[in-house]
């Protein structure tokens, strides 16, 4: 039987294992909260999920991710490169899954930026850069029956 | 009992011989077995009255594209009618209808979500309900055992 998480865990990988992204974002790849620290990183949330059914299972699943480059820095240099990079390693390509699951599509919903003041420090700033994208995974076919 | 339509299944053999294989990625089925009736108020009726005429079998399904199952869209092409079941929850297998019917298919693709099929079926033979689920294919394993 398939874990929801390893469409989570497919995510992370795809933009852990880019060398360019890493170089921009060396604080790594985190889904929900960066470790303590971090002033350069992507942070993946999950913002909405839904299954769509058939007779004895579940035919595919729609997860949809924010997934941002989040920088703490006096300007925003670097940023746009950062979501330029996001973009190209999720918007419609193929994303490796376990065999139990096979991928429908991976697209860009929305693209997402924002800025917010450091609390301790007012000369930096937290960047935000990248999308909202939805990932559908297609579950396998096999018919079950409560036990 | 009253169970969840989760585990619903629908079954189809396109030869009438070999037993019927459940179709898969099918979510939805619906069967109606309605009457009809001739109207034959007289005079003096106090109120209309019918008498009941042929049972009219037909029924749709619908569900998801998948590439591995084809059954739909070849039952379509047949110019022969297969073994239709329409069984309402599979924990519960003696529960079901079935008979021969005709059945086709469509097919709705958009952007936004998983391609789409549905049909529609009629009878094109007897059909049983409940009280005789399983009787038209325990036949056709016959037959099949006979021919081999």
């Amino acid at each position: 039987m398939p874990n929801t998480s390893d469409l989570d865990r497919a995510l992370v990988a795809k933009l852990a294992g880019d060398a360019a992204l890493t170089a921009l974002m060396p604080d790594g790849v985190w889904m929900d909260i960066a470790p303590h620290g971090s002033k350069r990183y992507v942070r993946i949330r999950l913002i909405d999920a839904a299954n769509e059914s058939r007779f004895g299972g579940r035919a595919y699943q729609t997860k949809a991710y924010d997934v941002e480059a989040v920088a703490l820095n006096a300007t925003s240099d670097d940023m746009d490169a950062a979501g330029a990079r996001i973009e190209a390693l999720l918007e419609d390509v193929a994303l490796p899954l376990p065999p139990d699951l096979a991928l429908m599509d991976l697209i860009q919903l929305r693209p997402l930026r924002d800025g917010q003041h450091d609390d301790r420090d007012s000369s930096l700033h937290w960047f935000f850069r990248g999308g909202r994208y939805q990932l559908r995974a297609s579950w396998p076919d096999s018919f079950t029956t409560p036990q | 009992m009253i169970k969840t339509g989760r585990y619903g299944q629908v079954l189809y053999s396109p030869d009438g011989v070999a037993p019927p294989v459940a179709i898969v990625s099918i979510n939805a089925w619906k069967a109606s077995f309605k009457q009809e009736y001739e109207d034959v108020t007289c005079f003096q009726d106090v109120n209309k009255v019918y008498i009941p005429g042929m049972k009219d079998v037909s029924g749709s399904y619908s569900g998801f594209f998948n590439s591995d199952e084809l059954t739909p869209f070849e039952a379509g092409e047949a110019e022969t009618p297969g073994t239709l079941q329409l069984v309402p929850n599979t924990t519960e297998p003696t529960f079901g209808w079935e008979g021969l019917a005709y059945m086709d298919a469509e097919i709705d693709c958009s952007v936004d979500g998983a391609p789409k099929i549905s049909g529609e079926f009629k009878a094109a033979g007897p059909w049983s309900g409940p009280a005789g689920f399983g009787a038209l294919a325990a036949r056709m394993a016959k037959a099949k055992g006979n021919a081999a």
